[in-house]
């Protein structure tokens, strides 16, 4: 595998006492062509970021080398001084982030710092080619408006914009290897699939070697031309995309290919048709003003929402961010209180509840929220953060920690779970205590506010299994809000897609997957990344999916 | 439009504060022990039968209170603070006399802060760790710990009176009326020296605490790896990305000082006979010459508005996410 | 809690802290044992230097002894750095909680409020106050109250916004939670250490309005303190530079070891914050 662009070899880094492993990186072996995208795939802690920043020299302080090579255009760069590192940085080699909120300095404009790549390197250029330069960039990177873009601040570019001056600036100086980290996670799906599309093509054109870092197997199902996997810091498998996508050889590499959720048959609904929940003409607005001068913006989160869930129903609310999915949920459960409209539980009318009426609507109906490290109160052993309710409703405190224990195991956490804190969980096992905590309380109604986004793919698969099972056993109704089309088809039975507080399609799943009727929904579908290979795989396989 | 309305909400503001303090000034004179009217000509016992009754007919203080309250406003509104029966002069006119010295030295002290606090705290945060910034950070925790105005006397003692280097109290020598314009200033330089120092020395450390934590957090930001990636040299860094993310909040910090600035200038004009609004707070606070105080009191609380402005547009600068909105 | 203990005496600054504060303490305990004489009597001839006359710190003008008065001076500073500072919180955190947890209009108003009142020149204030309601103990802890809140109002009011916003508190409201018992038992918890922290440090920045005041010649006429000490000896500086320097080191002395103790108290209860 010589004569490549860059090539790790046998790579190792230590990472600081007390982390839950000794090295970052354990005798890491890769290589990147010139002309081909290599994905490394892992996830939260496997050590992908830590191989990019390993490359540039850009490593946190904490992270020692250990031993291993790595060579990049025949030189080494794990010998070399560091300004010879830093000629390469931004010139032949460049590097685009994970958080474009953040990779941009906030006071500079926009086209400054793509101007400040190049003449940083080349001192030969005059300034006035150097802003012509800038403005073709912009304009290969699919800006609108590249002549006025360049004096923007980052702040008046979307999420995806700033993306696209990040890869401006890395491209600035024609670089022969782009390393992307992570570049659309933070971005909304059709956000993420215009990012993409931009990188392959531009790869192609100028025959670069790119090192794409994901967790998401579907991204590297979309563009790669070669995968590594990594996992706990080692090399677990690498080759070709299509041999390690359609016949992988390691567990692991399977196992992640199963936890991808949204693939094998899409569930049917139908069943009892009383409605639990009806929601009729409801609407909120946000007056937001960002910063002291600033204009007020108003916007609408939501505008006149018709919605109806069954008993016994999973309904999958969909949309990208600042689509109102959020707030519905808020609404229903009266944490926001809405503008207008209705909302009816059991035919009765939850806005016009008082305070009694309101505390037993919401034992009733309850909510698992996303960040599984803000929603347990970092004070309370988590015992106590789930027999509180149920003591809020009158049980003695014996009777509640009894029902706390249980509901611990029976989310699969052990009993003893109940006297430590929760920073001595992970984020999954979190989530199992928070969707223990609602349960406690027996309700009919469970919201989970996007409660698998934060959690890896492994994780996110056993933890939608278990929402799954629960329900079964219990009889519950669920609305589940996601961003992710993938985990809606896991789970939901009718799926809402809204956009800008609106409602734009409804429909039962196996429709809107199979003949979505707006053009929004239709979009949605095609930007979830790797569709066209899972579809193809389900066709030739008989799905091995979680459903089977 | 949108402008004109924010200046409009920025007047009201100023108006809203003026209100207020107005209205605390009434409230004390009330709530005092004794005769408003005594209080009002200065509980010195020295004020006659006949000009109490021009200050009760003047401010209607036989009248109900917001009678009273609304003739007060109508005064404050018109800068007719009073009279001085203890300098036999208008207290506007007072106040007006001692302004220049008072914005000299605490414009001076407003930017020797900001401009020392902004390099130590730099100096520090860029050498976290390192015994510079161990050095650095003692100073300002003992500057941040000294009262003002004994730091003062510290420094006329080393200064003044050891090395006879500065001169130890006044705005000029006395000899100044016959100097040239350009040696008149540089005595008053000469003589502004000690007092602005001692004055800025509390919030260069409050300055610097901010900065240097400011830019160890900014270096830790996102952008600066950006930076980094692209290959710029450290220094570059440091000018181009660093500094001014750091110093935002420290810009900010120094607009919500400034009051407290003013409030110090009272006691390092004391200590070194700077003939400003401060030393003269002190001998209206010795002489019991309240309406001296009181209006004061109004017009530093306006000097603070004024100089809020000044910060505001400072601020607008330094940050375009404000500027260009 | 003990890994607050331990991280706090993990740290030099913290232990230092804390020895200098005791050394504050005791000076305010044992200054009636030590000098049970009024700190305002002639004890010695005036204008003795330290060690002189058997004066360890010196006279001032008047022969009182300074070691005297910096002794008794200290439990002055310490009263009303402490009890102003309670004050202030009482009022500071009552109105930024009420802000924070009630919103909309009552939040405006409090909000334009503290800021007005942060914007007045607050020690020109202070001595507007103290002048006019006549020195004495209780009015000058009411103006350092009176001008100490503002800044603490702010803190609380975030401090409350954003741990309500927290999504375990929607979820202990979910769970059917009484209000009261999701402001006591999870708000407030949550909140309250910057706002100890800072507390703490109001009780140095406190300290220093009280000897200031005193040095304009507005403290207590009764008691003895550092501030009236350092201004008495403030004309005769040329001659007699002990008399202002031994009450400005008590003061320094107090105010450091108060910094250096919240200090350590915000890196023990905010570890997040303190981190880098």
């Amino acid at each position: 595998m010589s004569g490549g662009l860059l090539s790790i070899q046998s790579l190792s880094l230590a990472l600081p006492e007390g982390a839950d492993r000794k090295k970052a990186l354990d005798a890491v072996s890769l290589d990147v062509r010139p002309n081909e995208i290599v994905c490394l795939v892992g996830e939260s802690g496997s050590g992908k970021s830590m191989i990019a920043h390993a490359i540039l020299d850009l490593l946190p302080r904490k992270v020692r080398y250990l031993d291993g090579d790595i060579v990049f255009n025949g030189k080494k760069l794990t010998q070399a001084p560091a300004g010879e590192i830093r000629r390469l940085r931004g010139s032949d080699l460049a590097m685009i982030f994970q958080e474009p909120l953040t990779a941009l300095n906030p006071l500079r404009r926009v086209g400054e710092q793509v101007a400040e790549a190049i003449y940083t390197h080349r001192s030969d250029v005059s300034a006035k080619s150097i802003s012509q330069r800038v403005i073709e960039l912009f304009s290969q990177v699919g800006l609108p408006d590249p002549a006025a873009a360049v004096s923007a601040f980052p702040f008046q570019l979307s999420g995806g914009q700033r993306q696209r001056v990040m890869i401006a600036m890395a491209l600035a100086n024609d670089p022969a290897l782009l390393i992307a980290d992570e570049p659309t996670t933070a971005l909304d799906v059709t956000t993420q699939r215009q990012i993409l599309d931009l990188i392959r093509s531009l790869q192609a054109e100028r025959g670069m070697g790119v090192l794409f870092i994901t967790h998401d197997i579907g991204v590297v199902a979309d563009i790669a031309h070669r995968v590594v996997v990594l996992r706990h810091g080692k090399v677990v498998e690498q080759g070709t995309a299509s041999e390690i996508l359609n016949n992988p050889r390691d567990a692991y590499t399977r196992q992640l290919m199963d936890a991808v959720p949204g693939r094998g048959h899409v569930r049917a609904g139908g069943g009892k048709k009383t409605a639990l929940l009806q929601i009729s003409d409801l609407r909120k607005t946000f007056v937001v003003k960002q910063g002291l001068f600033a204009k007020y913006r108003r916007v609408d989160a939501a505008a006149g929402l018709e919605l109806s869930i069954s008993k016994g129903e999973t309904l999958a609310v969909v949309g990208e961010s600042g689509s109102g999915k959020s707030t519905l949920a808020r609404m229903i459960l009266r944490l926001i209180d809405a503008d207008s409209g209705q909302v009816l539980f059991n035919g009765e009318d939850v806005r016009g509840m008082g305070r009694v009426a309101l505390r037993e609507y919401r034992r009733r109906a309850q909510i698992v929220f996303q960040d599984p490290y803000a929603s347990l109160d970092p004070r309370l052993r988590v015992g106590d953060s789930i027999a509180r309710g149920p003591i809020a409703f009158g049980s003695s405190r014996r009777e509640a920690e009894a029902t706390a224990r249980k509901w611990l195991e029976r989310v699969g956490l052990d009993a003893s779970a109940f006297d430590r804190f929760p920073h001595e969980f992970s984020g999954g096992q979190r989530q199992r205590i928070c969707i223990a905590r609602a349960l406690a309380l027996d309700p009919e109604f469970l919201i989970a506010d996007e409660a698998v986004s934060a959690l890896d793919v492994s994780v996110q698969a056993q933890v939608l299994r278990l929402l799954s099972d629960l329900k079964a056993q219990m009889g519950l109704t669920m609305l589940f809000i996601t961003h992710d089309l993938r985990v809606a088809r896991e789970i939901a039975d009718r799926i809402v897609v809204m956009r800008n507080g609106c409602i734009v399609e409804d429909a039962p799943a196996e429709t809107l997957f199979s003949s979505p009727t707006e053009d929004y929904t239709r979009s949605l579908l095609a930007a979830v990344p790797g569709r066209k290979f899972f579809a193809d795989q389900d066709i030739t396989a008989t799905g091995t999916g979680i459903h089977a | 439009m949108e402008i004109l309305l924010r200046i409009g909400f920025r007047i009201a503001g100023i108006v809203l504060t003026i209100f207020l303090i107005a209205v605390i000034n009434f409230t004390l004179v009330n709530a005092a022990p004794g005769d408003p009217a005594a209080v009002m000509a200065g509980q010195s016992g020295a004020a006659d039968e006949t000009f109490l009754k021009q200050i009760r007919a003047e401010y209607g203080l036989d009248k109900p209170w917001p009678v009273q309250l609304g003739t007060y406003l109508l005064k404050v509104a018109q800068f007719d603070l009073g009279y001085s029966f203890r300098q036999r002069q208008e207290v506007s006119d007072l106040i007006l006399e001692r302004l220049g010295p008072t914005l000299v030295l605490t414009l001076s002290a407003f930017f020797l802060s900001l401009i020392g606090g902004v390099f130590f705290g730099a100096l520090a945060g860029r050498r976290h760790g390192k015994w510079s910034d161990v050095a650095i950070s003692m100073v300002a925790l003992l500057l941040y710990a000294t009262p003002v105005f004994w730091l003062g006397l510290m420094l006329v003692l080393v200064f003044s009176i050891q090395f006879e280097w500065l001169p130890a109290f006044g705005y000029v020598d006395i000899r100044a009326s016959g100097f040239s314009a350009w040696n008149y200033a540089l005595d008053v330089a000469r003589h502004l020296i000690l007092p602005a120092v001692t004055l800025s020395a509390i919030y260069m450390a409050v300055y610097t605490r901010l900065m240097r934590s400011s830019l160890i957090e900014v270096s830790q930001e996102d952008h600066v790896k950006t930076a980094r990636a692209k290959g710029v040299a450290e220094g570059a860094i440091l000018r181009r990305h660093m500094l001014r993310n750091a110093a935002l909040p420290v810009v900010t910090m120094a607009g919500m000082q400034v009051g407290a600035l003013i409030g110090g200038a009272v006691v390092v004009e004391t200590v070194f006979s700077w003939p400003g609004l401060g030393r003269l707070t002190f001998d209206a606070v010795t002489q019991r010459d309240y309406p001296v105080l009181l209006g004061l009191f109004l017009v530093m609380s306006i000097l603070v508005i004024a100089v809020n402005l000044l910060t505001d547009l400072i601020y607008r600068l330094v940050d375009p996410r404000i500027a260009t909105q | 809690m003990k890994d607050v203990v331990k991280t706090f005496l993990g740290r030099p600054t913290g232990i230092a802290g804390l020895l200098l504060l005791a050394i504050s303490c005791l000076m305010a305990v044992s200054a009636p044992i030590l000098y049970p004489a009024s700190p305002w009597e002639m004890s010695g001839i005036p204008f003795s230097a330290p060690g002189e006359n058997g004066m360890l710190l010196g006279t001032d003008t008047l022969g009182r002894d300074i070691a005297s008065g910096v002794m008794h001076g200290a439990r002055v500073s310490l009263l009303i750095g402490i009890v102003s500072t309670l004050a202030a919180l009482f009022v500071g955190v009552l109105l930024g909680c009420v802000a924070g947890y009630a919103g909309g209009t009552v939040d405006t108003v409090i909000v334009r409020f503290t800021e007005i009142f942060q914007t007045i020149p607050s020690f020109v204030l202070a001595i507007l106050f103290v002048a006019i309601l006549s020195p004495s103990l209780g009015t000058i802890i009411v103006a350092i109250a009176l001008v100490s809140w503002p800044p603490l109002a702010r803190l609380a009011r975030a401090q409350v916004m954003s741990v309500t916003q927290r999504e375990f508190v929607q979820a202990a409201r979910c769970q059917g939670q009484s209000p009261l018992s999701v402001m006591f038992r999870h708000v407030l918890p949550n909140a309250i250490s910057p706002i100890i922290v800072t507390g703490s440090l109001t009780v140095a920045s406190a300290i220093l309005i009280e000897a200031a005041l005193s040095f304009m010649g507005l403290g207590d006429p009764n008691h003895m303190s550092w501030g009236y000490m350092i201004g008495a000896g403030r004309t005769v500086i040329r001659q007699a530079w002990w008399m202002s320097f031994f009450p400005g080191i008590a003061i320094l002395v107090t105010v450091v070891a108060i910094n250096l103790v919240g200090e350590a108290l915000n890196d023990a209860l905010n570890p997040r914050i303190s981190r880098s």
